[in-house]
């Protein structure tokens, strides 16, 4: 539905007459102004996907993940509520040399392998599925539910004093290979 | 006066050891201070380098805590006072110290390099991850260290002028004595060598004045001599004469013609010896005779005798130039000029027209009286024997005289300290020449 809203608006911009243009621009950006605000994820969400591409600077994958000529695959499990931050962080950005590719899965059933997962379910047992299959996919997986952490999430969003801090679980992250840097470590709270 | 002067070397020599140290000072303090300058930067550079790294997970997830963290580990950096971070936007984000105020620190980012401020040093350096700026760092330090080595450098310096300005005296003094003692050294050689020159001087004056003596004893012995020889022999010359005369008046009747003419010939060599004998003693008397100098009017002297001359009967021409006076002995520079005239009228006496020309010639300040005459002149191959005494160029049978009168005027001007000299001809005439010293 939004996506849709935003290529009416294009096409009319495109085919717009030349004269009054001004004029369009400036009802164009209104429009656009509307637009955004009417479909902004909350700040906090601004934040936490600027984190998410923070992490790809901070975590090793192991080599070869991913593959030659593969793109960087950041997920979202569930409702997405980025917005289209994501997008906007990412463009323009590469993770060592490979393109990054932003995938929503609405139904855990479709969830495909990802380098980072960010994972939005309250169900304890779809969690759990996906942590398990994260090992094997050396995915990262990341969530700011309560005690993702304690259902094999490998890094939760926790928000105190207003503040966006890390709690990491390390076992996790190593079980999936991944390597997290000391840097990152040293802000997070580390569980086993 | 050797003080002052050994004084005044040692305070150049310290003077010059001072500037020289001052320069080298100065050109290192300059040297180090620039060095110091571009090793500081290279130092807050590095310090920079590995904040930023620490920092960068901090400023990537926005933890101020973490970053304030990281910058206290400045702590231990004691010429760090100030530090801070940016983020991405260029708001302040964490500080250091931590509790510091937020004007101490730029509102926002400037250029990324140090370099010197007012107070130190400072600059900015970039955040980066893979290429992407995630804020950047600001870092002040203080020139405490650069101050703590210029005082150091200063003490130093400061010893090190001591030290040399005392090692520069005792070398001074050190030397000093050695090139006393060398210059001592030769001085003396040179007073030894002087006084050796000295004394030889005295022996040789002193073997001057003997010689003198000697030749002055010699010289009086000799004329004492010719005075007695001349004195004593006038007695039984006079006897002789007298018998002689008496044997004329009262005999000369009863010898033959023969005997008479042999009386005569015994007669006329009787009163030749004893006019012969009475220049010889006045020519001696010359020699013990003191001299008496005065003012001379040579001019009126001459025209005196000349005159003289003439009522003689001389009919010869006389040219009298004036002359200049002169100081001397009046009665033997008379004898002087009357042996002189006398002469030229005696040897131009057979000329047709005999002209005696007297004048004088100023050279030099020295004045040189001459007789000239057009008479029989003389031989220069036998000028040596000119002023000998009873030295004779012409016979007597020629030209009467005993050869006394010449030896008489070379006498009187020697004993005058002047000079005789003179030239001629045969049968051109001579020019007899007398000068008398200046004094």
């Amino acid at each position: 539905m939004q996506r849709e809203l935003s290529e009416v608006f294009i096409l009319r911009f495109r085919y717009g007459s030349e004269h009054s243009m001004r004029l369009r621009i400036a009802a164009g950006m209104v429009f656009l102004l509307t637009l955004v605000s009417a479909r902004q994820a909350p700040k906090e969400y601004q934040i936490k996907a600027v984190f998410l591409y923070n992490f790809t600077q901070f975590i090793s994958w192991p080599a070869e993940t991913p593959g030659q000529d593969e793109p960087f695959v950041i997920g979202v499990a569930g409702p997405n509520p980025f917005g289209n931050y994501l997008e906007e962080t990412v463009k323009g950005e590469t993770v060592q040399g490979h393109p990054i590719v932003i995938k929503y899965f609405a139904q855990i059933t479709t969830v495909e392998p990802c380098h980072i997962l960010f994972i939005n379910l309250t169900d304890k047992s779809a969690i759990k599925t996906l942590t398990e299959q994260a090992a094997t996919n050396h995915t990262l997986t990341v969530g700011d539910v309560m005690n993702v952490e304690k259902q094999g999430g490998m890094i939760r969003f926790v928000t105190e004093n207003n503040k966006t801090r890390l709690r990491i679980n390390l076992s996790a992250a190593k079980s999936a290979d991944l390597v997290i840097s000391s840097k990152l470590l040293k802000l997070a709270e580390v569980i086993e | 006066m050797k003080r002052a002067i050994t004084g005044r070397i040692l305070r150049g020599i310290l003077l010059i050891n001072g500037i020289v140290l001052l320069l080298t000072c100065g050109i290192f303090f300059l040297y180090e201070y620039v060095a110091y300058r571009q090793s500081r930067v290279d130092e807050l550079t590095a310090i920079s380098r590995v904040i930023s790294a620490n920092a960068s997970a901090a400023l990537a997830f926005h933890d101020a805590d973490a970053a304030r963290e990281i910058l206290s580990a400045l702590q231990s950096e004691p010429g760090i006072t100030a530090a801070c971070l940016y983020d991405a936007e260029g708001k302040l984000f964490a500080t250091f110290p931590a509790s510091a105020a937020d004007k101490k620190f730029p509102a926002e980012p400037g250029l990324e390099s140090f370099g010197m401020v007012d107070d130190g040093i400072a600059g900015f350096h970039p955040v980066t991850l893979e290429a992407r700026k995630l804020g950047t760092l600001y870092m002040h330090g203080n020139n405490h260290a650069l101050y703590e080595r210029m005082i150091v450098y200063g003490i130093l310096a400061f010893c090190i002028l001591i030290f040399s300005s005392l090692v520069t005296y005792l070398l001074y003094k050190m030397l000093k004595n050695r090139m006393l003692k060398e210059v001592q050294l030769q001085t003396n050689e040179l007073r030894e060598s002087q006084a050796t020159i000295l004394a030889f001087n005295q022996q040789l004056e002193q073997r001057v004045v003997e010689r003198t003596e000697q030749l002055e004893h010699a010289n009086k012995e000799l004329e004492s001599f010719s005075y007695s020889v001349s004195h004593d022999l006038r007695a039984p010359l006079r006897s002789i004469h007298g018998y002689l005369n008496i044997l004329h008046e009262e005999y000369s009747s009863k010898l033959d013609e023969e005997g008479q003419r042999v009386l005569n010939i015994v007669l006329k060599n009787a009163q030749r010896m004893g006019q012969l004998i009475d220049e010889l003693l006045a020519f001696s008397k010359l020699g013990r005779k003191e001299l008496i100098r005065s003012e001379i009017r040579m001019t009126d002297m001459v025209n005196n005798l000349v005159s003289e001359q003439k009522s003689l009967g001389i009919t010869g021409e006389f040219i009298v130039h004036p002359l200049p006076a002169a100081r001397g002995d009046n009665a033997m520079i008379r004898q002087v000029w009357t042996n002189l005239i006398s002469n030229a009228v005696k040897y131009s006496r057979k000329k047709e027209r005999p002209v005696i020309e007297i004048g004088s010639v100023t050279e030099a300040g020295t004045t040189t009286y001459f007789v000239r005459d057009n008479g029989a002149g003389f031989d220069m191959q036998y000028y040596d024997k000119l002023f000998g005494v009873f030295q004779r160029l012409h016979s007597t049978k020629e030209f009467e005289g005993t050869g006394v009168g010449l030896a008489i005027v070379q006498r009187v001007v020697a004993k005058h300290g002047g000079k005789v000299s003179a030239e001629g001809k045969i049968n051109e005439g001579a020019v007899f020449y007398f000068s008398l010293s200046s004094e």
